[in-house]
C-alpha cells in the first residue's frame, strides 16, 4: 500500500518535470519567429505608424502606406542620425525651428522592465554632493535601512558608521519614518547630472527619499496622492524633469517631478500585473508611453505637460496563435516555465483550453486501458482507475508518467 | 541495531565523503583568496559594487562552487548503494531482525545527515569566510543565490537510492533521466539573488523523492525482474 501510495506521488512529480522538458522539445523543434508588430507616432502628420503589419512598408492609421525612407522623414526626432547622414534633416518640424542639438537635448528613452524577479539587494551606495570636489563622490559605504533604522555600513572595515547613520535617522525620525523599509530603490551614483539619492519604502508604506548633500541629510517624505500604497519606485535618471515614475497599487503610474509634483498619467489600459513592458520616451513636442505584453502594444501620446492627446493599440501575432502553438494546445494540457534570462528565476504553470487538450487526454487513458488489459491486470482496482484519471487530468505527461512507475505486484 | 547499521554505512561512505568535503573547502579556499587579491586591489566598497551592478558571469564569486553540491550528493549517494546493490549486498541488511522499511530509512537518514555534515563543512566556511568579508545583505543574497544548488545536491542523492534500489536495468535508464531532469531544474539561474521566488516550490522538489526508495525497494523485495 505505501509503494503505491509513494509511486502516485513520484508519478505527480515525474508529471510536473515532463510539462518542463517535453513543452521545451517541442517548442525547440517548431517554435518559429513570429511576426513583432511595434508603434511609432509622427510628429509630421500627427498619426500613429505601425511597423510589421505588412512585409516591407509601413501604415498608419489611415491605411497608407510608406517606404523607411518616408517613414524616417515622418519621425524625423527618432531617426535624426539617419536623417542627417542623408542630408535631410529638416529646419523646421510642424513649423517649429529645430536643430540637431535641440533634438538631441529632449530626446529621452527609459525602458522599464514590469517584472520585479531580478536580483535586489537590501543595500544601496548614497553619493555625496556639494563637497568641495566636483559633482558627486561615493562614500566608501552603503545604506541599508533595516530594524535598527537607517545605517550607514562601512565597506572598508565592515562597522556602521553610527554617526551618520544618526544623522539620518533623527531626520527621518521628524519625517515619522517607521524602519524597516520594504525595499529600497535608486541607485545614487556618480557620472550623473544629477542625484535623486535613493528611495524606500517604510512599514508603513510610506515613500521617503533621502539624499546627502553637503554633509548633511537632504530627506524628504513624498505624499502619496489617491490613498495610493506603491509596487514600484522606478527612478530617472537622465529626464531634466522627472524625478521618479511610481507605480501605484490602483494600477496608476504617477509621475514624481523635479518641482514635487505628482503627476497621473492617463493610461486607461494600464495593469501592472498583466503588461510587461513600459516603455517611456519623448522628444521636443511630446512625451510618449508605450505599455506591452504578448502580442498587444498600446501607445499613448501625451503633450509636454502630460496631457493626453492621443492614444492606440495594436495587435500581434503570437506564439499562441501560429500552428506550432496550436498544435500545443491540443498535445499539453499545461506547459512550465522555469527561466528567463531577463526576468529573473521563476516557475510558472500556464493551462491550455480544456477543449483543445481533453480529447487527447481521452485517447491516452484509452490506450492506457487496453495496455492494462491486455496485461490481465484488473482495471477496478483503486489504484489503477487512478492512473485512468490521472492521464485524463495530466494527458500525454501523465501516460509517460503512469507507464514509467508500473504498480508492482 | 540502528547505530550498527550507521557504523556499516560509516565504513563505506567515509572515505568519499572525506575526499568531496576537502575538494569543497579547496575551492572554497581558491574563492576566497581570489576575493581577498580583489579586495585589496579595488578596495571592499569598489569590489563590492562590481558585485552588486557588475556584470553578472564575471563577478559572481561564488559560481565556481555552483556544482559542489551536487558533487557531494553525487558521491555519497553512490558510495553508499553501488556497494550494496553491485553484489546483492542490500539482502542482507534486509534481512535483519529489523523491519524493511525502518533498515532502509536508516541508510537513508544516515546518507540525508551525512550530506548535511558535508555541506556544514563546506558551506559553513564559506559563509563564515564571506561574512569577514562582506555585508549580511551580501551574505544573504549569496546563501539565496545558493539554496536551489544545495537542494539540488540532496534531490540527486535521493534519486541515486531510489535508482540504486531499482532491480531492471531499462527503468534504472528511465529513472536517470528523470533524476537528470530534476536535478537539471535547480542548476539553470545565472543571477545572483534572483532566486528567493522559488526556493520553496525547489525544496518540494528535492525533497519528494526521499519517499521513492520506498517503491523501488518494495519491487527488490520481492525479487522482481
Amino acid at each position: 500500500m505505501t509503494a503505491k501510495v509513494v509511486r502516485i506521488i513520484m508519478i505527480l512529480l515525474t508529471v510536473f518535470i515532463a510539462s518542463i522538458v517535453l513543452p521545451d522539445f517541442y517548442k525547440t523543434s517548431f517554435k518559429r519567429n513570429v511576426k513583432y508588430v511595434s508603434l511609432n507616432y509622427s510628429e509630421v502628420t500627427k498619426q500613429f505608424v505601425i511597423w510589421g503589419l505588412k512585409d516591407g512598408v509601413l501604415l498608419d492609421t489611415l491605411g497608407n502606406e510608406y517606404s523607411r525612407q518616408e517613414y524616417e522623414r515622418m519621425v524625423p526626432f527618432s531617426s535624426m542620425p539617419q536623417l542627417l547622414k542623408r542630408n535631410e534633416f529638416p529646419d523646421t518640424v510642424a513649423g517649429v525651428p529645430v536643430t540637431p542639438q535641440l533634438v538631441a537635448e529632449n530626446n529621452y528613452r527609459h525602458i522599464v522592465n514590469l517584472t520585479e524577479r531580478g536580483r535586489y539587494y537590501a543595500m544601496s551606495p548614497l553619493v555625496h554632493g556639494g563637497t568641495d570636489r566636483v559633482g558627486y563622490i561615493y562614500t566608501n559605504d552603503m545604506m541599508r535601512v533595516n530594524r535598527n533604522g537607517i545605517e550607514f555600513y562601512n565597506c572598508e572595515d565592515g562597522r556602521v558608521d553610527k554617526e551618520k547613520s544618526a544623522l539620518f535617522d533623527q531626520e527621518l525620525r521628524k519625517l515619522g519614518y517607521c524602519p524597516p523599509a520594504k525595499k529600497i530603490y535608486g541607485r545614487s551614483a556618480t557620472g550623473y547630472k544629477r542625484d535623486d539619492g535613493l528611495f524606500f519604502i517604510d512599514s508603513k508604506d510610506q515613500l521617503f527619499q533621502v539624499r546627502y548633500h553637503a554633509y548633511k541629510p537632504d530627506c524628504r517624505k513624498i505624499e502619496l496622492p489617491d490613498q495610493i500604497k506603491l509596487r514600484r519606485v522606478e527612478w530617472e535618471p537622465d529626464h531634466p524633469e522627472v524625478v521618479a515614475y511610481l507605480f501605484g497599487d490602483n494600477n496608476g503610474v504617477y509621475i514624481l517631478t523635479v518641482d514635487n509634483q505628482i503627476i497621473k498619467l492617463d493610461l486607461d489600459e494600464f495593469n501592472y500585473d498583466q503588461f510587461k513592458v513600459f516603455d517611456v520616451m519623448g522628444n521636443l513636442f511630446y512625451h510618449m508611453i508605450s505599455i506591452q505584453k504578448d502580442g498587444y502594444e498600446k501607445l499613448y501620446v501625451f503633450d509636454r505637460n502630460y496631457k493626453l492627446l492621443d492614444k492606440y493599440g495594436v495587435h500581434s501575432d503570437v506564439y499562441e496563435e501560429s500552428a506550432a502553438g496550436v498544435v500545443e494546445g491540443f498535445l499539453f494540457p499545461f506547459v512550465t516555465s522555469t527561466y528567463s534570462y531577463i526576468n529573473g528565476y521563476y516557475i510558472s504553470s500556464e493551462g491550455q483550453p480544456f477543449v483543445k487538450f481533453i480529447w487527447l487526454n481521452l485517447v491516452l487513458a484509452g490506450v492506457l486501458l487496453y495496455i492494462k488489459r491486455r496485461k490481465g491486470l484488473n482495471v477496478k482496482n483503486p489504484f489503477h482507475i487512478i492512473d485512468l484519471f490521472m492521464v485524463v487530468a495530466f494527458g500525454v505527461f501523465g501516460f509517460i508518467s503512469v507507464l514509467i512507475y508500473p504498480i508492482r505486484k | 541495531m540502528i547505530l550498527h547499521l550507521f557504523y556499516k554505512e560509516w565504513l563505506k561512505t567515509r572515505w568519499a565523503a572525506f575526499f568531496v568535503s576537502l575538494v569543497g573547502l579547496a575551492i572554497v579556499v581558491y574563492i576566497f583568496l581570489d576575493v581577498d587579491n580583489n579586495v585589496r586591489m579595488k578596495g571592499s566598497f569598489n569590489y563590492l559594487m562590481s558585485v552588486f551592478y557588475g556584470i553578472p558571469q564575471a563577478n559572481y564569486y561564488n559560481s565556481l562552487i555552483k556544482y559542489v553540491p551536487l558533487l557531494i550528493g553525487i558521491c555519497i549517494g553512490l558510495s553508499q548503494y553501488v556497494p550494496e546493490v553491485l553484489d546483492k549486498r542490500i539482502k542482507l541488511t534486509l534481512h535483519l531482525p529489523l523491519r524493511n522499511t525502518i533498515a532502509l530509512y536508516t541508510m537513508l537518514c544516515y546518507g540525508f545527515l551525512l550530506l548535511i555534515l558535508s555541506y556544514g563543512v563546506v558551506f559553513g566556511t564559506f559563509f563564515y569566510l564571506n561574512n569577514s568579508y562582506f555585508p549580511f545583505e551580501e551574505s544573504l543574497a549569496v546563501l539565496t543565490s545558493m539554496m536551489p544548488w544545495l537542494l539540488g545536491g540532496i534531490a540527486a542523492y535521493f534519486m541515486i537510492a531510489m535508482i540504486a534500489m531499482e532491480p531492471n536495468l531499462f527503468y534504472q535508464f528511465i529513472y536517470a533521466l528523470v533524476a537528470y531532469y530534476l536535478v537539471k531544474q535547480f542548476y539553470i539561474g545565472v543571477e545572483h539573488a534572483d532566486t528567493r521566488h522559488i526556493i520553496p516550490a525547489l525544496a518540494i522538489m528535492a525533497f519528494v523523492p526521499c519517499t521513492a526508495l520506498l517503491y523501488t525497494s518494495y519491487r527488490f523485495m520481492k525479487g522482481e525482474r
